[in-house]
């Protein structure tokens, strides 16, 4: 903050402390930020804080606090012996590692491609990432239209280049998942090639010049520069996925509501049966703790992996 | 384990055939001066039918006949909206009264405190306590003791497209057709883009009523009873064979909810279901449709059978209302004058005070004679064979629903086999019971 400013404020506060500089504090900044924390107190840490102590109770809500009944660890122990629980995780993991990793890669191929001249190249930007803008209402009915089994374009293109017995796509157990993540794939390729796009304007035009003096060919210039260069927003893109793709609920409760059968139930959408179908809300905040505490391990040994493969520039 | 009494008394009341009151509703006399309530003070109602069907045309002629102000609030019954109105129970805002549609719900608020005793308004109502005494299902946690009341029958009965019947040279059938028949006309029906019925109805919780999916003491399932099989064999066999609506497109489309679609498209010919989906037929912009609707009894399909049906639409007083007088006086008109307004959302009075030609013409709109054949909806919503039941036992029922809705669909879209199903679903539903117990 600049020195004449701060000379004008009344609000000044100045703290001496023996042994240690005069500490000038001011209010203002603190007050800027206010609203933010606030919010971030009211819907964000308060709920969670809840959630950590009604994870040690059981509560149905329409009790009231007074129908709080402290059972400690058990819903924790619950969670931990429930078979449930334990295959909504599994399919949790098919389902943020099949449409992740695909989604960042195709998300940088379509970067690389939409980067250098190219017709059209604003409309193409715009159109690959409409579907990240889209209200998901109408990404899933159109979805819904075109896995239609009997009259959906998918399985229309699929019988007339003679496939028999096209999938019955989000009408069958092992089908609905792989068309849950075809989706969050076209869903997110958008957004991960915009983030690429920006990324790649930051790259140094010098090294790409020294390659070509060098005579590096296309390949090797996007793997021995592009590819390296780009990590940290690889890493990113792939962590805040995992993070965002591991909570995914709206898309299944729109479009599945978890199944057919469990098939689609992932993690989250087991939580919320839990707490807004059964109304076991104290079971669902341990299940949703015991979730952040998986999510969080895994992403603190992406971190620590991401020292040694992520490069940083500065 | 959740387990509560029901009385078993004979209906009398509410079944309109045999109760066929002539002439109007009768006027409720509001108690004088029953206005504690203070100037710019209204009665908070939160129910589950959106205001401009019904509702906000109930409370207004309530605000006018008594002088009590109303708001009206609309959640939507599904499970944010019903923990909506839960936490607002819980004190987050005013709720003087409510609606609840699930049994499973209506014991779990009654058990939780959230519900006003009117056992004593009721026995001071000779009406109402008349009605009440002569109803079967009326939902008590303890003999003699009211927390609700219902305010509508939901009877099913078939739904039939007059013009593929028409088409197809076959007689609409009537009371008195038998499951046989049902099968054998969703045969004769189907061609292979139009199918004869979009599911058959329940056999198996038709005939059991009350807890169909408990045992008699509640303490395991009863998806072991054979008609269980018999029932879900049948559907399965009919979608097989191309005369039931395809489950896949079902699951595709998320037709669960909106199973009206298939028959306004005339994709089926017939459709099993209750009064309220009469406001889809009427919507001709949201579906329009060239055909008329006529009805049918569902048929029979035991001997001795009746079809045991549900009342619902339960209304409640908040337990932390400041007017519990106020409150009565709209339940009351609720049941009685306000009946009438709730007509076009499809909604039978449970206690009826209005003439069957009122019912049928408030329900079936001003365009009537374009869209339905009255006469049938008649025979069929009015059929002297249906009693009403509600269910006492609700051990992990929303549990159980939800297990048995993913078994069905894995069912009905051939993943499972019809012993394959029942067992699972046996297994599912006792672990179910048993954690709950």
């Amino acid at each position: 903050m600049i020195d004449g400013q701060q000379r004008t404020h009344p609000e000044r506060v100045e703290l001496e402390q023996p042994g240690k500089s005069r500490k000038r504090l001011s209010w203002t900044p603190y007050l800027f930020i206010a609203p933010n924390l606030l919010g971030f107190a009211a819907f964000t840490l308060l709920p969670l804080v809840f959630a950590l102590v009604v994870s040690f109770a059981d509560w149905d809500v329409i009790s009231g606090f007074k129908g709080i009944t402290w059972v400690g660890f058990e819903n924790f122990r619950d969670g931990f012996n429930d078979p449930a629980f334990w295959k909504a995780m599994r399919i949790t993991a098919i389902y943020v590692l099949g449409s992740i990793p695909l989604t960042v890669l195709l998300g940088l191929l379509l970067a690389v491609g939409l980067n250098g001249p190219s017709p059209g190249r604003g409309v193409l930007r715009l159109i690959f990432f409409i579907p990240y803008i889209v209200n998901a209402v109408a990404i899933s009915a159109t979805w819904i239209l075109l896995y239609h089994p009997r009259y959906g374009p998918i399985n229309t293109i699929l019988r007339w280049i003679g496939v028999d017995n096209p999938p019955l796509w989000l009408a069958s157990s092992d089908w609905a998942l792989p068309a849950l993540i075809i989706m969050a794939i076209w869903g997110g390729v958008g957004y991960n090639a915009i983030i690429f796009l920006a990324a790649l304007q930051t790259l140094p035009e010098d090294l790409y010049e020294a390659a070509d003096l060098d005579g590096a060919g296309v390949i090797q210039k996007f793997r021995a520069i592009t590819v390296p260069l780009l990590s940290p927003t690889t890493f990113f893109l792939m962590i805040t996925g995992f993070i965002g793709s591991s909570q995914s609920w709206g898309m299944i409760n729109l479009m599945t509501r978890g199944g057919p059968g469990t098939s689609t139930t992932v993690a989250s959408y087991f939580i919320y049966q839990n707490a807004f179908q059964y109304y076991r809300f104290g079971y669902a905040a341990a299940l949703s703790w015991i979730m952040f505490a998986i999510v969080l391990v895994l992403m603190l040994l992406l971190w620590v992996y991401q020292r040694r493969a992520v490069f940083y520039d500065s | 384990m959740t387990t509560f009494k029901t009385t078993r008394r004979r209906l009398v009341g509410t079944s309109i055939a045999g109760a066929a009151l002539a002439g109007a509703a009768k006027s409720t006399t509001f108690a004088a001066p029953l206005l504690k309530m203070q100037d710019g003070v209204a009665l908070e109602v939160w129910g589950g039918v959106p205001a401009e069907n019904g509702p906000q045309a109930l409370v207004d002629a309530f605000t006018e006949a008594s002088g009590i102000k109303v708001n009206y609030t609309r959640y939507v019954n599904d499970d944010t909206g019903n923990t909506q109105l839960d936490t607002a129970l819980q004190g987050s805002t005013t709720v003087d009264a409510f609606f609840t549609y699930q049994v499973s719900r209506l014991a779990q608020r009654i058990n939780a405190g959230a519900a006003m005793d009117i056992s004593e308004k009721i026995a001071g109502d000779e009406q109402i306590s008349t009605w009440v005494a002569e109803t079967d299902g009326i939902f008590t946690i303890e003999e003699g003791v009211y927390h609700s009341l219902p305010t509508t029958q939901e009877m099913q009965f078939m739904f039939i497209n007059q013009k593929i019947f028409a088409d197809a040279g076959i007689d609409v059938p009537t009371a008195g057709w038998t499951l046989d028949d049902y099968v054998g006309l969703a045969g004769e029906l189907s061609d292979g883009m139009t199918f004869g019925t979009y599911a058959p109805m329940n056999t198996a919780t038709l005939t059991i009523g009350q807890n169909a999916w408990y045992n008699e003491d509640g303490s395991a399932s009863n998806f072991g009873d054979p008609l269980f099989a018999e029932h879900y064999g049948r559907h399965r066999q009919m979608v097989d064979d191309g005369i039931a609506f395809p489950w896949t497109d079902v699951i595709a489309q998320n037709l669960r909810a909106y199973a009206q679609t298939p028959f306004l498209t005339e994709q089926v010919a017939m459709w099993v279901n209750s009064p309220w989906s009469l406001r889809y037929v009427n919507d001709k912009e949201q579906y329009p449709h060239d055909f008329v609707t006529t009805f049918a009894p569902l048929p029979k399909f035991a001997d001795g059978q009746f079809n045991n049906q549900g009342i619902n639409n339960w209304m409640l007083g908040g337990a932390s209302t400041q007017y519990p007088d106020e409150v009565w006086e709209l339940i009351k008109f609720w049941l009685t004058d306000g009946a009438v307004y709730m007509l076009p959302a499809g909604k039978i009075p449970a206690l009826m005070t209005l003439d069957q030609a009122t019912v049928v013409d408030g329900m079936l709109g001003p365009d009537a004679d374009e869209l339905y054949d009255k006469a049938a909806f008649e025979a069929a919503a009015f059929d002297p064979d249906i009693r009403y039941f509600t269910d006492s036992i609700t051990t992990g029922a929303p549990e159980i629903s939800t297990l048995l809705t993913g078994l069905e669909d894995r069912l009905l879209i051939g993943e499972l086999e019809v012993d394959q199903f029942i067992t699972e679903l046996t297994e599912g539903a006792d672990g179910i019971i048993a954690a709950a117990q």
